[in-house]
């Protein structure tokens, strides 16, 4: 929140006097990365090209699906800004600062829901503000109420392997926004989930989202998914992943999942994705 | 709106493989709670059974002593057996041995485990450390450790010292190797969520490592409890002036066959009673995995 206000500042002062209005500063921009490459060094296989000189801008409150073939990079671009590892090449940077460790205001979900068997749903949810060292009495509040959101509230004193799957994400998705990030990270969250039960988590992930003015940087296989629920969408290439295409959904919010999953005007921003992702499987 | 959550519910279960009986998704906790209670119950045909055997068991001691399968001066019936007991149960002397040998058993397990928990803890952090300590450690480890007990007794005297050692380095290695492996168990997910969430090392050793090793731990300890009165009685054995160990060896010396058979006796109820209140703190502190495993019984 505080990093963010400074950004507007800082581009009312600056902007008037240097650059002239060829689009927001960098300190605008909630996450950039510019000519970002990462190598892995495999042993026996030498370097391993993961990602090739990417460039992306994604301004504050925008809601980004990175759609992409499988081992094309795009985990790795959420742990760069998650800060667990840095770029061979490039910046990546938040509002204008480089990226150089984790911090407190980004939520990262992980692809596997990774939830502490030994805590009850509760106290999973809670964690975030643990290590924040909120006090147990406004720990609980904020649990409980974001478990409400999501419906799962009945379950608060139950462990993690007395759920269902779809209430297992339901509850990493609670722990991830517990903390109240600025960004979040989001790793394919429903990619394990039946059809019926993704497009009732999809709704109430994108209830919790809407209006909330936070940006989410959203990993999916799923194209419609990305369609339905994204501002923007990009298509990442196969590995060495580059950005392939950048398309916008212009399609008014609040967006409705359960509605407008067989809504016209997404199924051809989808279908127009398709035609440039089927090149990439191939 | 009542009714939309209640069918969110009953979808979810169609999702889980070991789909349970609906009212289970609305009261998972109670449910569960009952489930446990249930499998402690008795089941009378297996406590039947378990009575059968134990008549049985008491006969063929019986019989072989009559019928004189050893030398009867080498045996003592059941009756005999009991009588001893009850007769050493009022004797100030057996509590003397009884308070001595808990209190070394108790030493050895407290001393070693603390020192198997703590080094097991550092070698599963620091995986170089590891490597260094590790021929010496196994070359440690693969020594029959009995064969210890005349040094210490050489080294510590005929008194408590040199069974609380030699307790205490049998247990040690119980409980470091496990832990070492625990350690590097965890999960590196769970790892990696306290990471993102700017936990400090010490947050994440807190929070994720150590529940997260609790239930090897926990195997470990119980294992250790009663490897720790093998270790002190054996040490008795060998020399020692007070000690149910060193009474057992007084008693067979003298063919006084009654005190030793109630001795041994007396040995084993201790072992199993130990062994169950390690199981009680273990069964506190591990709940969560009660629940797990009485939820996964249902499905069988
Ligand atoms: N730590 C690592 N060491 C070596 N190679 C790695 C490492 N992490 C990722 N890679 C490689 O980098 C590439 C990109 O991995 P990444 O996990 O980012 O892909 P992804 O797009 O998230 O794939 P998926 O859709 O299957 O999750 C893969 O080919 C992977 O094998
Ligand atoms: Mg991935």
């Amino acid at each position: 929140m505080g990093a963010r206000a400074t950004g507007v500042v800082m581009h009312t002062t600056d902007g008037s006097e240097a650059t002239p209005p060829a689009g927001p500063s960098p300190q605008e921009y909630s996450v950039s990365l510019e000519g970002v490459s990462v190598a892995f060094d495999v042993p026996g296989k030498g370097n391993l090209l993961a990602v090739d000189n990417i460039d992306l801008h994604v301004p504050a409150g925008q809601f980004v699906a990175l759609v992409g073939p499988s081992g094309c990079g795009k985990t790795t671009v959420l742990n760069m800004l998650a800060g667990l590892m840095r770029p061979s090449a490039g910046v990546v940077s938040r509002y204008g600062k480089p990226v150089d460790g984790p911090s407190r205001d980004i939520g990262y979900m992980l692809a596997r829901s990774a939830l502490t068997p030994w805590r009850t749903i509760r106290a999973n949810v809670e964690l975030g503000l643990e290590i924040r060292g909120v006090a147990a009495r406004e720990r609980k509040s904020r649990a409980m109420a974001l478990l409400e959101r999501l419906k799962i509230d009945h379950f608060a004193d139950a462990y993690p392997s007395q759920l269902s799957h779809g209430m297992q994400q339901r509850v990493a998705i609670a722990r991830t926004l517990a903390i109240d990030p600025d960004l979040w990270l989001m790793d394919e969250p429903f990619g394990a989930l039946d059809a019926q039960t993704r497009v009732r988590v999809q709704s109430e992930f994108l209830a919790l989202w809407e209006g909330s003015g936070k940006t989410v940087l959203f990993v999916t296989h799923d194209l419609s998914e990305a369609v339905l629920l994204a501002d923007r969408v990009i298509v990442m290439t196969h590995r060495p992943a580059e950005i392939k295409l950048d398309m916008m959904v212009d399609v008014e919010r609040p967006r409705n999942p359960q509605e407008q999953l067989f809504d016209p005007r997404l199924e051809e921003i989808e279908r127009t994705l398709w035609e440039e992702l089927r090149h990439e499987i191939q | 709106m009542k009714s939309s959550s209640t069918e969110t519910v009953a979808k979810d279960q169609v999702d889980r493989p070991s789909a349970a009986p609906a009212e289970h998704a609305t009261r998972p906790p109670e449910q569960a709670r009952r489930r446990t209670r249930r499998m402690g119950a008795l089941d009378l045909p297996v406590v039947a059974v378990r009575i059968l055997i134990f008549v049985a068991l008491i006969g063929v001691w019986y019989w072989s002593v009559e019928d004189e399968w050893l030398p009867r001066m080498y045996t003592a019936t059941p009756m005999e057996t009991f009588e001893r007991l009850v007769e050493m149960v009022q004797q100030s002397s057996f509590w003397h041995s009884m308070q001595v040998t808990l209190s070394e058993t108790l030493l050895g397990w407290v001393l070693g485990s603390s020192a198997g928990l703590i080094v097991g803890l550092i070698l599963g952090r620091w995986n170089r450390l590891a490597s260094i300590a590790d021929p010496y450690l196994t070359f440690a480890n693969a020594t029959p450790k009995i064969a210890l007990a005349p040094f210490f007794i050489l080294w510590f005297g005929v008194g408590p010292s040199s069974k609380v050692v030699l307790a205490a380095v049998i247990v040690f290695f119980i409980v470091q190797v496990p832990t070492q492996a625990a350690v590097s168990q965890v999960p590196p997910d769970l790892n990696t969520v306290a990471t993102t969430m700017g936990a400090t090392e010490l947050q994440k050793f807190r929070m994720v490592v150590l529940p997260g090793i609790m239930a090897p731990v926990f195997g470990a300890l119980r294992l250790a409890a009663v490897y720790s009165l093998l270790a002190v009685v054996m040490g008795e054995f060998i020399a020692a002036r007070v000690g149910l160990g060193q009474a057992l060896i007084t008693s067979t010396n003298q063919f006084d066959m009654r005190t030793a058979f109630a001795l041994l006796i007396v040995l084993a109820t201790l072992a199993v009673v130990i062994n169950l209140g390690v199981s009680a703190i273990e069964r506190r502190v591990l709940r969560w995995r009660a629940l797990e495993s009485s939820a996964s019984s249902v499905s069988i």
